[in-house]
């Protein structure tokens, strides 16, 4: 009998081969050293979007659970989620400042529209449909990298370990995560409408995160064009070298 | 009409690039909500024209985005 997770995932490796090719592309750019700001900033407007979107969701379940006996549950997983999540936008921070980037420029730099699509649609679901939508964007946008991958990159472009800290503590820290959210949702009783929208929107998350990564590597590619280049983040060859913190 | 004949329909299945037998069965699997979904955000179908460029295993690897 297929679960719910196997489901899912079959679902998902259907529609993500540009998005894995995407991403391929992006972490074997042939100029990764100087894109990796740009990625770091656009992963930065993702993360800091999540711990609050986890608490909206459980927010929304609150006023579900005198109808709906999957609220409770959710309720639960989003905010010992949530606090999971909290500050993980610190270590981006961090990371783009090992790049000579102050935390004040990111900050004052509008986020993609890309990233506020890719959030902003789960608001959508979770108040106007049903906040278990925000386990289809779980499944397909929490999966760190490994440290095996991370230590390659890093020396083949030599971006230190300590300027990839975001990715550096996610692969330490949950190397288990998606076996955990699938142990998860297979424990769950969903309805057919349940598996619906889950899929539903982890077929959106995919297509939203191509927009993201196809942003990426398109800004960078703007950086010829110097009239755009100043909204871009990027690595001058010399930061490289002096981003030596530790983990 | 089957999924995989809604998909080619939506111009969603490229005849250069035809689905697997594994992705067929998966296609055909999915609910009418999930079709809908793939025709409207235009997903781009198959893993074996992407996967050109990904070598074995680095999709897994390399993760997704991180949180």
């Amino acid at each position: 009998m297929t679960t719910h997770s196997q489901r899912l995932r079959e679902t998902v490796s259907l529609v993500r081969g540009r998005l894995n090719s995407l991403i391929h592309e992006v972490w074997f750019h042939p100029r990764l050293s100087e894109l990796f700001p740009e990625f770091l900033f656009a992963m930065y407007g993702i993360t800091v979007a999540s711990a609050p979107a986890m608490r909206a969701a459980a927010t929304r379940c609150s006023a579900l659970a005198a109808d709906d006996p999957l609220a409770a549950w959710l309720h639960r997983y989003y905010l010992e989620h949530a606090e999971e999540e909290t500050g993980h936008e610190q270590w981006l921070l961090d990371d783009l400042a090992s790049f000579g980037i102050p935390r004040d420029r990111v900050l004052q730099r509008l986020p993609y529209p890309g990233v506020a699509v890719l959030v902003g649609v789960q608001y959508y679901w979770m108040f106007h449909v049903h906040p278990i939508a925000y386990l289809g964007y779980i499944a397909v946008v929490e999966e760190p990298a490994s440290m095996e991958f991370l230590e390659t990159i890093s020396r083949r472009t030599g971006i230190s370990l300590s300027s990839m800290s975001g990715h550096v503590m996610h692969a330490r820290l949950d190397p288990d995560h998606v076996a955990e959210f699938d142990a998860a949702l297979d424990s769950l009783p969903l309805l057919q409408h349940h598996q619906d929208l889950i899929s539903v929107s982890a077929i959106a998350t995919v297509a939203h995160l191509e927009n993201v990564f196809s942003d990426i590597l398109e800004h960078f590619e703007r950086i010829s064009d110097s009239a755009s280049a100043a909204t871009i983040f990027t690595a001058p060859r010399i930061a490289l070298a002096s981003a030596s913190r530790e983990l | 009409m089957t999924n995989v004949e809604r998909l080619q329909e939506a111009g969603l299945v490229q005849i250069h690039h035809p689905l697997t037998d594994d992705e067929i069965q998966s296609v055909n699997a999915l609910s009418s909500a999930e079709i809908d979904a793939l025709i409207s955000v235009r997903a781009k179908l198959g893993d074996v024209f992407f996967q050109r460029k990904v070598q074995d295993g680095d999709s897994h690897r390399m993760g997704t985005v991180m949180l």
